[in-house]
């Protein structure tokens, strides 16, 4: 059973507390909703958890069972993030770039498939600085869910999709689901009632 | 990971830079125009045969040297500008992209070199009496030479002005390597006895050597949050 503990975890710029003591706990089978206004510290606490961004205080723990705490090495090789600040080579087609990861990473993932499942399997040799802004936001889920992450952090992954690409995040979700875990930081209504339960940032 | 896992991870990042800097030629344009244009001007102004070979000697390293501090400074910004470098680092090893960068810097530098040692020999008149230790002096030069600038880039990187610090940072480091290239160029141009030169050599492949090993155990704490 895959966790995710979180504790007394605090960030500040330039003196400015962006996150003051989060604590949580999820375990395997959880999507959390993170909500909060512009600043609240939702991207913060993402990138913090996928290694990102080292915190002012507290720690982000990860394993499975009674095992001892992942190191962060594995935690980075269990986790799939989606971020709008992310992005990928403009210079490469989108198959080119899921096809680096897939190397870099060790992983067999075919990039068609994925490509299919993101609904770009026709766009796949195209280089993506010619793609629209929805279609890199798929392309990111693509490289999110490449190594079949345990750990998936999504944030704002609808912001630019539109209706169908906005389903494909939906099914990512509910896919994700049995395997690990899910954090979902939006603001969008639709986007927060996927999550079994919400963390509320500016309260 | 594996060891065969790990240098697939780090092929793949010198495959990517290379196939990068193929379709936007941003570094390797700039690297060419300093090194052939500075080239072109001391041949036509002050003339092959105003210089001795030491001095000519220095002139092809100080040529390298300002044109990797023209290029391959991108390397790691260019990561950080094009928000890039995210999804690097979660998706690879710290020390594969290390060394997939360091072999794409090697590579672009060899590249130049390719093009401005038959300008250097041919603009400056310049005669090489032992080739043998002229591209041994090379070969470990330019190994050094980036090295040392492949670890400064990824250094200035997240530096809000990166390129100026670049070179400031980068000169102390590669110091001792352009001052043991140039003695051993030098020598090989004025056909000394490899005896000579055998003390640089020491130098440029224990620098080589010390720096590889040092960015590799520092390069994660660089490169990770």
């Amino acid at each position: 059973m895959l966790w995710l503990r979180l504790a007394n975890l605090s960030k500040s710029f330039d003196g400015t507390k962006v996150l003051d003591s989060v604590s949580l706990r999820v375990e395997q089978g959880t999507v959390l909703s993170i909500s909060g206004r512009n600043g609240s510290g939702k991207t913060t606490l993402l990138r913090i958890i996928a290694g990102l961004l080292r915190p002012s205080g507290g720690s982000v723990e990860c394993g499975e069972g009674d095992e001892p705490p992942w190191q962060p090495a594995r935690l980075r090789r269990e986790l799939g993030y989606v971020s709008p600040d992310l992005a990928l080579y403009e210079s490469l087609s989108a198959r080119e770039n899921l096809d680096f990861f897939a190397r870099v990473r060790g992983c067999t993932r075919d990039p068609n498939e994925l490509l299919d499942y993101v609904g770009l399997g026709g766009r796949g040799d195209e280089p993506i600085g010619s793609f629209s802004s929805g279609m890199r936001q798929r392309l990111k889920l693509a490289f999110a869910l490449q190594a079949s992450p345990r750990v998936l952090l999504l944030d704002e992954p609808g912001v630019t999709l539109d209706e169908a690409g906005r389903e494909v995040v939906v099914r990512a979700v509910a896919e994700q689901r049995p395997r690990g875990v899910v954090l979902l930081a939006s603001n969008d209504p639709e986007e927060v009632a996927l999550g079994d339960d919400v963390l509320r940032l500016d309260v | 990971m594996t060891f065969s896992a790990w240098m697939c991870s780090a092929a793949a990042v010198l495959r990517k830079d290379l196939l990068v800097e193929f379709r936007t030629r941003a570094a390797l344009n700039a690297l060419l125009l300093f090194a052939v244009s500075s080239l072109v001007v001391v041949s036509f102004t002050i003339g092959a045969d105003a210089l001795a070979r030491e001095t000519k000697a220095a002139f092809l390293w100080i040529v390298l040297f300002f044109s990797a501090m023209v290029g391959l400074s991108r390397s790691f910004v260019r990561e950080e500008e094009t928000k890039t470098a995210d999804a690097l680092r979660l998706a690879a090893p710290p020390e594969a992209v290390f060394v997939g960068k360091l072999l794409a810097n090697l590579a672009t530098l060899a590249l130049v070199e390719v093009v401005v040692l038959p300008l250097f020999f041919g603009l400056l008149m310049a005669e090489c009496r032992n080739w043998p230790l002229f591209l041994l002096t090379a070969a470990l030069g330019t190994l050094g030479v980036a090295a040392g600038a492949t670890i400064c880039a990824a250094l200035v990187a997240k530096a809000s002005s990166g390129g100026a610090l670049y070179a400031v940072l980068c000169l102390p480091i590669l110091l001792p390597v352009l001052i043991s290239a140039v003695n051993a160029t030098a020598a090989a141009l004025t056909g000394a006895p490899w005896a000579q030169a055998a003390g640089d050599l020491r130098i440029l492949l224990s620098y080589s050597g010390i720096v590889v090993t040092a960015s590799l155990m520092l390069f994660e704490h660089l490169w990770t949050a």
